[in-house]
């Protein structure tokens, strides 16, 4: 109840930003004055191999702080899968970015490229094999979801820039984007932990917006230094708790795959009270989805253990209407309830923001949805940032 | 053929001496400290360019393209901007900053008033490498980045080695600033001449989507800066060429004193590069361009160059372009570079043939932008390019252009 009455002050916020952003949004955010710009990398260490000793383990992190920065804590971005930070600097179509979005906006902005992704090298002698993205594959499932409704809310998505299949310049555009990624997705999880950790240990307090495959790195984060995270931005982060789901259209829609995060929402575990066994947590099925177009989540046995090191960091959840993570978000909310974590649950579609997919900082009305972020950190965040 | 090596030779002399009093003076300038940080954007983003579908045994993939970010600083002050292209082992981040986190040349450039453009390689950085195209890659070792770059005063596999003093810090691993470096080092593609094609490609297809402009390169990307400017003459106005590309024809191999120089193979079969370039008289197959080795280094601290044959086969699309060739005092093309120089004059092409201890700037080895004195050298280009490069640009202004 009290997430739905949050949801609608927001919305009414959320209308009027995108009134602003729609008259800004044909030259994007104006002209923006850098005080610093450059990269370092966090993490990693020297590994000896056949070859001789490489260097892994580390990520790529580059930052622009604004000459304008008025906000204190500065924010984090890491892109999911199996692209690289560039994704936060513009749109596949040549717009200004979310990065570009928050600069405007006074805040410092510091974007990682995952261990083994992009320009943080991948060493396969200590990363195992690699796993590229085939561009039909992109194109059914993060872009083109109305050509072919492997799920409910699928018909519903407008946002996309273009066609969005193969051979059209703007999906090429993002296909040339993709990289590849870990094949063991166990070990990506402590990897980029460790380097994030790292990352917060050199710059302090910081907000963290992770994109789809990074939200685990930002709970593992936020329990490893909660101290240090002032707020998660989980944007389409994570997707489904515990079993992955597979869309298969109508009539059934989801089937199980496997056990993908025994934590729910990370395979790494997490401090919880009493401890988590190391197979993980005691799950069990909602009987009933909670509504016809809603996968059933699965959820931890009551008494459910609970997530005891961050409770204060404020949590914003967002999720688009037609992403393949729609039918699935709300369960990220039960796990949430359920480990004690007070959040703020936000669907685009309560905020009348309608037809975004899952890669939503490219998609047309891009700054529109960073302006629900950016008025969700002024009212959840930016008091508290004089403390 | 003496008295020819020896014109060419004098002739190379005297236009880096004309070069080198304007240079000095940029020198001072840029050795001045500079704020960090950069006037105010008009834009700031990326795109891809080149690259196509391949169908693989394991399915279509996407290959071929290069990751490209630009920085357009709101007051221009000059009509072509610069493409940035690094060398073997890096990406673009090697113009946006240092390991000891100052400024990067990039931003210098956007200081001055230059978009710039700086490209990961294919297969390199935001550049995916896509296996089932490119084949294996390797990655470079402690061993490799402090014999090659990095704490070359210690190895002295090369007459210069000694004189290297502007790296910061230790140059070991386990100083942060050596350690930064090392975790910047990406994979390379192992087949060079297939790297030297799809780099080539996608930095046409850059020029074609931006227009002129000025190809900035370092090492590895020497021959992709020939091959572009090659096929896109009208579009490439000035290569700056930093410690690029290596002796023509013969690799060589660095093995300390006495002897410090081995001819190795054959890796750059057209002369600046393993591609193809449009020689007159024409030649089809690279077998046809008759080389022949110096009989004596033009200095004991010299390698013996490689160079054609006479009468030399001339490269008619790179005549006219304004040419920089800048060497540090220290890195390993100290001892190779001028080869280029001598294979461009007989070719029929000027250069600018910068050796940085001529203009009073010493200590540097191959990765200089990321040395103490970086500003210093970005001021040297940068006083080449308002000399050659913007007064050409002025009068294609003032021709309606």
């Amino acid at each position: 109840m009290g997430a739905v009455r949050k949801a609608a002050i927001i919305g009414i916020a959320a209308g009027l930003m995108s009134i602003a952003c729609a008259a800004a949004g044909a030259e994007g955010v104006g002209p923006i004055t850098i005080a610093k710009q450059g990269y370092f990398f966090v993490g990693g260490k020297y590994v000896d191999t056949a070859a001789g000793p490489v260097f892994a383990g580390q990520a790529y992190v580059e930052y622009q702080i604004p000459q304008n920065r008025t906000h204190p804590y500065p924010i984090i971005m890491i892109e999911g899968c199996c692209t690289s930070g560039a994704g936060f600097n513009g749109t596949v179509d040549g717009r200004d970015g979310w990065a570009q979005y928050f600069l405007s906006k006074s805040y410092a902005v510091y974007i990682m490229d995952q261990v083994g992704r992009g320009r943080s090298p991948y060493v396969e002698a200590v990363y195992g094999e690699k796993n590229p993205k085939a561009p039909k594959f992109v194109e059914r499932e993060f872009i083109a979801y109305e050509r072919y409704n492997l799920f409910p809310q699928a018909h519903l998505h407008t946002q996309w820039p273009g066609a969005g299949v193969v051979g059209d310049p703007i999906f090429d555009q993002f296909q040339a984007s993709m990289l590849p990624d870990f094949k063991d997705r166990k070990l990506r999880e402590p990897f980029n932990r460790d380097a994030g950790v790292a990352l917060l240990d050199k710059i302090g307090p910081a907000l963290i917006l992770p994109h789809s495959q990074a939200g685990p790195y930002a709970w593992l984060m936020a329990d490893a230094r909660p101290n240090l995270v002032k707020g998660l931005l989980m944007v389409e982060a994570g997707g489904a708790p515990y079993y992955e789901v597979q869309h298969v259209g109508a009539p059934e829609w989801f089937r199980d795959q496997g056990l993908e995060k025994p934590f729910g929402v990370t395979r790494t575990t997490l401090t919880f009270s009493p401890p988590a066994p190391e197979s993980g947590l005691d799950i069990v099925r909602q009987e009933k989805s909670d509504a016809p177009d809603l996968a059933r989540c699965w959820m931890q046995k009551e008494p459910a253990r609970k997530l005891v090191n961050f409770k204060t960091i404020p949590i914003l959840i967002m999720t688009a209407e037609a992403s393949f993570q729609a039918p699935t978000a709300h369960c990220n909310r039960i796990f949430l309830k359920q480990a004690g974590l007070e959040h703020d649950f936000v669907l685009l579609s309560d905020l009348g923001i309608h037809g975004n997919g899952h890669f939503l900082m490219h998609e047309k009305n891009n700054l529109q949805v960073a302006g629900v972020i950016a008025d969700w950190l002024d009212r959840r965040v930016t008091p508290t940032e004089s403390h | 053929m003496q008295t020819a090596r020896a014109t060419i030779a004098a002739r190379v002399a005297s236009s880096a001496k004309s070069i080198a009093l304007a240079a000095v003076l940029a020198a001072v300038a840029g050795g001045a400290v500079r704020a960090e940080g950069m006037p105010p954007l008009a834009k700031q983003g990326y795109f891809f360019v080149g690259g196509r579908y391949f169908d693989t045994p394991g399915g279509k993939v996407m290959a071929g393209h290069a990751y490209v970010e630009y920085l357009i600083p709101k007051e221009r002050k000059h009509a072509i901007p610069l493409v940035m292209i690094a060398g073997g082992a890096m990406s673009g981040a090697n113009f946006t900053g240092t390991p000891e986190g100052r400024d990067g040349w990039a931003q210098y450039f956007v200081n001055l008033g230059y978009a710039v453009y700086m490209v990961d390689q294919v297969g390199r950085g935001r550049s995916p490498y896509v296996e089932s195209v490119y084949g294996k890659s390797r990655l470079n070792t402690s061993k490799f980045l402090m014999e090659r770059f990095v704490t070359v005063a210690k190895y002295k596999l090369w007459p210069q080695a000694h004189l290297h003093t502007q790296w910061p810090g230790t140059g070991e691993p386990g100083d942060p600033f050596y350690d930064q470096m090392h975790a910047q080092v990406l994979t390379d593609m192992e087949n060079g001449t297939l790297r030297e094609e799809l780099n080539r490609d996608a930095g046409i297809a850059l020029l074609n989507r931006i227009g002129p402009a000025v190809v900035f390169v370092h090492s590895q990307a020497g021959a992709y800066a020939w091959g572009m400017a090659d096929a896109r003459p009208a579009l490439v106005k000035g290569v700056v060429a930093i410690e690029a590309g290596g002796r023509p024809f013969h690799e060589v191999e660095f093995v300390g004193a006495p002897e410090y120089f081995k001819d190795g193979p054959i890796n750059k079969k057209w002369g600046l590069g393993n591609i193809p370039l449009t020689y007159a008289p024409a030649v089809s197959d690279p077998k046809e361009i008759a080389i022949v080795k110096q009989e004596k280094p033009d200095a004991p601290d010299l390698v013996q160059c490689f160079l054609q044959k006479e009468p030399a086969r001339q490269l008619v699309k790179l005549k006219g372009i304004p040419i920089m060739i800048l060497t540090s005092e220290a890195g390993f093309h100290a001892a190779s570079d001028h080869c280029n120089v001598l294979l461009l004059k007989q070719a029929g092409v000027d250069s600018d043939f910068v050796r940085l201890p001529d203009i009073g700037i010493h200590g540097n080895s191959h990765y200089l932008m990321l040395e103490k004195n970086s500003d210093q050298i970005a001021g040297v280009v940068a006083d080449w390019l308002s000399k050659r490069v913007t007064p050409a640009e002025m009068r294609g202004q003032a021709a309606g252009r």
